[in-house]
């Protein structure tokens, strides 16, 4: 089988790039790999060592050398010409967020597109879309980026789709039951880590609850702080970890200084590359990965914390509701005084920790590997050259 | 009424409650005096301007009245276009992916007819 692959590669700042950089060896194995970018050159000199990798607009007149087209795709703007390539050119797609209405925004009023963004509801809603588009782009409602995913250009031009949860696939099958949906969960390649403890210059006796990636407000870093707050009286051993460039739509250091945190909370910034990101998940005692609301994403960062074997704390929502009971303490969305409690509770547990850690450890392991998820990836677009010579 | 139609009915009723332009009384801030200063104030627009003003205001608010008409005809001309163009949007993504499906199919056909024809190179290859 020989794939067209098409994704963010590194080394952009983008999860599905860490994501296809740890698939594509294991996939390879399974098919013979061409790599498009829209800058061959900006690849990262070790992937160009190991695959062809060719622009974007030799694409049209190579297609009939591969089998079929794969495209990684993301409710991010680094998916601007794998979306207008898409367009024409459609392929199987991973569908790596539900929700793609920040990448269309981004991509149409960002670039000083207002009809493109009209298209786009027009497309998913009809002649109402593009009344709602008018009202967003003359700024008498906000943008519905999470009510409405327009994901439906891209599933309806989709040979395939590959999703990571349940979720993802009932509701993509509730608006298109015609479409073929395949779950592959999400892989994460197990890392090894060192604790970077001593380089915070904590009490030996410290607590470390830590958060990880970009802050951005859906990851409700304000609640884990308000109720770190809440709870710094009774364990005052506590402390709260940031590692990730902060949204500029949040203002950090305020909401620090309005919980009167202060040196209870270290922000790191953005990690120099995997490795020390991930040893940071190793310096953790508890993860704390909120989203509200979901994009119907899954989590790398969740789940190199549970290869990593740190206790993990998620909504009940969304994928992460599919996570295993005993890997994860799931609350539901937005209750503080349920994560005041997760927060004591782990606090005086260790071997509780350890528990969870363990589970969520052996639930990657078995699941998530990426040889495991590349045999998936070949079993599923086989099945799909099968239908579609069948068809 | 969906929710669009409803958000355009909105922008028109706010243009609609801007486009009447009417006179305004300007009382005076004077203590004391103050209506007495209002009272000579409008003897003298009765006498000096209210019969100059009046006829342009109403020409004003016919023009006004004629261009939110205008705009929302416009409107409307560009709601009814909406339809067939996303049905016509709607109709490219199959064709794009129904062509999608017979280049994947003809691929593979080209595959099988390759194979075939090494297998039928082979066979009419004497034997050595």
């Amino acid at each position: 089988m020989r794939l067209a692959y098409f994704s963010p590669l590194p080394p952009a700042r983008s999860g599905i790039a860490d994501y296809s950089r740890e698939l594509l060896p294991h996939l390879a194995q399974r098919a013979a790999l061409t790599l498009y970018a829209p800058d061959p050159a900006a690849v990262s000199a070790d992937l160009r060592a190991q695959f062809e990798v060719r622009a974007y607009d030799q694409y049209p007149g190579e297609r009939w050398a591969y089998d079929l087209a794969l495209h990684q795709m993301g409710n991010s703007s680094h998916h601007a010409a794998q979306y207008a390539l898409l367009q024409r050119y459609p392929g199987v797609v991973v569908l790596h967020d539900y929700v793609l209405h920040h990448f269309i925004a981004h991509h149409t009023v960002g670039q000083g597109r207002p009809a493109g963004y009209a298209r786009e509801l027009g497309y998913t809603l009809g002649v109402e879309g593009v009344a709602l588009a008018q009202a967003v782009l003359h700024g008498r409602i906000p943008h519905p980026l999470f009510s409405e995913p327009l994901n439906a250009r891209v599933v309806d031009l989709s040979l395939g789709l590959i999703v990571h949860s349940r979720y993802v696939q009932q509701r993509i099958l509730a608006r298109h039951p015609d479409r073929a949906v395949q779950v592959i969960p999400a892989l994460i390649e197990p890392l090894p880590g060192r604790s970077r403890r001593a380089e915070l210059g904590l009490p030996a006796d410290a607590l470390l609850f830590a958060s990880f990636g970009q802050v951005t407000a859906n990851k409700r870093i304000d609640l884990a702080l308000a109720t770190l707050a809440q709870i710094s009286a009774e364990i005052p051993q506590a402390y709260y970890l940031l590692v990730g460039e902060v949204h500029p739509q949040v203002d950090l250091a305020s909401l620090i200084q309005q919980f009167g945190l202060g040196e209870r909370v270290r922000h790191l910034g953005f990690a120099p590359d995997l490795a020390t990101f991930v040893d940071w998940i190793h310096t953790a005692d508890v993860v704390i990965n909120l989203r509200d609301p979901t994009a119907g994403e899954t989590s790398a960062t969740a789940l190199r914390a549970l290869a990593a074997e740190r206790p993990l704390i998620v909504f009940d929502q969304g994928w992460y509701s599919e996570l295993p009971d005993d890997a994860a303490l799931k609350l539901p969305p937005n209750d503080l005084p349920a994560l005041a409690q997760a927060l004591r509770a782990l606090a005086q547990d260790p071997a509780r920790r350890r528990a969870l850690g363990a589970a969520g450890g052996r639930y990657t392991r078995a699941r998530c590997h990426p040889a495991q998820v590349a045999a998936a990836y070949a079993d599923f677009l086989r099945a799909r050259l099968a239908a579609l010579q069948a068809s | 009424m969906d929710k669009g139609t409803e958000h355009e009915l909105d922008a028109f009723d706010a243009l609609l409650a801007r486009a009447r332009v009417e006179e305004r009384p300007f009382p005076s801030p004077t203590p004391v005096v103050g209506p007495l200063l209002d009272w000579l104030r409008g003897l003298w627009i009765s006498v000096a301007a209210r019969w100059y003003v009046r006829p342009m205001l109403e020409q004003q608010n016919e023009f006004n009245r004629l261009i939110v008409n205008h705009l929302r005809a416009q409107a409307d001309h560009l709601y009814a276009q909406d339809a067939p163009l996303i049905a016509q949007d709607r109709a490219l993504v199959a064709q794009t992916r129904a062509t999608a499906e017979l280049t994947a199919q003809l691929i593979q056909l080209n595959r099988r007819l390759a194979a075939l024809e090494a297998r039928l190179d082979a066979l009419e290859t004497p034997n050595p």
